[in-house]
């Protein structure tokens, strides 16, 4: 009697498992949409992309990136989460939360951080699974608190210093032959972010997925990322960054600054070094705040207009994201464990899948496409839901 | 405080960025520059350019040429450096 139920209890690990690694391959890949406009989103602005092309040229960039290196697959499981404390719900729980979080900023259109919204849920659902131990709060300070104040600082001025040099340097040069070539820098620097997006972002994913194999028991503690981890995690970004998250990617490209050529080069290129240098300096940063600084510093630096409104709402959602996210993953784990056992699991499943279609329906109300994502931008802030 | 905040690696992300974020925007500028060559100076002592007089008439030297390239190659050694930076993680 007492082995079946202990049978009973095992299948219901394992089905949980299995809920877990789809769960996360579902977080990569809003990961991926939502993150498709960091790279893409000034190339397709200043038409050096076509934006089907684009999200094409960064899919692929992505998928590739995402098998370059497994080095920092398990950072975002140390040092941020005590990871003798995790178990396999904490980990579905603190994912609804990253999932959440970023399926609202992607409604809102607001270019967030997909990695705050990870880490923010699992802190969550450690707090609510064993309280204040339960999180490395020196570790979440440290290496992921203090970089995101700093990190778009950073690639503003960084963006800002290289437009006004390569302003100054061609500006004697005929603007047709400028604009030319400068989309080709352009599309060179974008496709480095990809890469290094590829890189950062998917093995975030992989890093969860490990911490569930390990809590399972599937996997010991110490092991290498399982080949077939590292394919599903490149596949799902590279499939979400290919659907295109328009809506981030329209306020990147269009909503903070009218971007030019020359500019988005420097920007992108600004991007690219602040994210390759911090992550080999072991600062695993937020691609999406660095993209964000590079664009409003670039601006700064051609001395163009800055809208500053959509500037601070941004930097609203970056402050939140951490704490919403975790308060969503609180509850999840709450609901889990209110409702206790495999039917908890089954119904946060179902609320996770109801929030999503809600979202996806929510958003078909104002479309964002490829057909209208360079549409000026004035336009169509009276009717969008963005603006309230 | 230097457990929570690391200045030495934070300077160093700094000083490194700015080098190469806007060294390297800097380098493709002078080469886009020195590919257009320069302008011809016009009859009446007119300097064309200035941001967009595409019918002014440009020369470009095998100076300006080679220039462009160095500018240019410098900038792909750069980016081949960041994907070695990559894959050596």
């Amino acid at each position: 009697m007492a082995r079946r139920r202990a049978d009973a209890g095992r299948v219901t690990e394992t089905i949980l498992l299995v809920v877990v690694v789809v769960t996360a391959l579902g977080f990569d890949f809003t990961n991926g949409f939502h993150d498709t406009g960091n790279a893409m989103a000034t190339s397709i602005a200043t038409g050096a992309l076509g934006p089907r092309t684009a999200v094409l040229l960064s899919a692929c960039l992505n998928l590739v990136g995402a098998f370059l290196s497994l080095s920092v697959a398990a950072t975002i499981a140390h040092g941020v989460v005590d990871q003798s404390v995790v178990t396999l719900p904490m980990v579905f729980a603190g994912l609804t939360g990253g999932i959440v979080w970023n399926l609202t900023t992607w409604y809102l259109g607001i270019p967030s951080s997909s990695s705050h919204a990870l880490i923010g849920g699992l802190v969550g659902a450690a707090l609510a699974a064993v309280g204040l131990s339960g999180v490395e709060w020196q570790g979440l300070v440290s290496s992921v608190v203090i970089p995101a104040v700093l990190a778009p600082v950073f690639a503003a001025l960084v963006a800002s210093v290289g437009t006004w040099l390569v302003y100054r340097t061609t500006r004697t040069v005929p603007e047709k032959s400028r604009t030319r070539e400068f989309r080709w820098g352009q599309i060179g620097s974008a496709s480095l972010v990809s890469l290094a997006h590829g890189t950062n972002d998917a093995q975030k994913t992989m890093g969860v997925i490990l911490l569930a194999l390990i809590a399972h028991g599937t996997l010991s503690e110490g092991a290498d990322v399982p080949l077939w981890v590292v394919f599903a995690c490149a596949l799902a970004m590279a499939l979400g960054t290919w659907i295109g998250g328009w809506r981030v990617i329209r306020t990147l490209g269009k909503g903070i600054v009218d971007i030019e050529p020359p500019q988005g080069m420097a920007a992108e290129t600004s991007s690219a070094a602040v994210i390759l240098l911090s992550s080999q300096l072991g600062y695993p940063l937020s691609t999406t705040h660095v993209a964000s600084g590079s664009v409003l510093g670039s601006g700064l630096g051609r001395g163009t207009q800055v809208r500053w409104s959509v500037a601070r709402r941004m930097a609203t959602a970056w402050v939140v994201t951490l704490p919403a996210a975790g308060l969503v993953g609180a509850a999840t784990f709450a609901v889990q464990h209110v409702v206790g056992g495999g039917l908890g699991d089954v119904v946060v499943l179902a609320l996770l899948v109801a929030a999503a279609a809600g979202f996806w329906y929510a958003a078909r109300r104002t479309p964002v496409g490829h057909h209208n994502v360079n549409d000026p931008w004035e336009a169509d802030q009276a009717s969008a839901p963005a603006t309230a | 405080m230097d457990q929570w905040i690391d200045l030495e690696a934070l300077g160093k992300v700094a000083v490194a960025s700015l080098l190469f974020g806007a060294g390297l925007p800097l380098l493709f500028a002078l080469g886009i520059r020195a590919l257009a060559g320069r302008p011809v100076p016009a009859a009446g002592g007119a300097r064309p350019g200035d941001g967009g007089q595409d019918d002014a008439p440009w020369h470009r030297t095998p100076a300006h040429l080679a220039a462009a390239v160095v500018c240019f190659a410098l900038v792909a050694v750069a980016v081949t450096g960041g994907i070695w930076l990559i894959v050596a993680g």
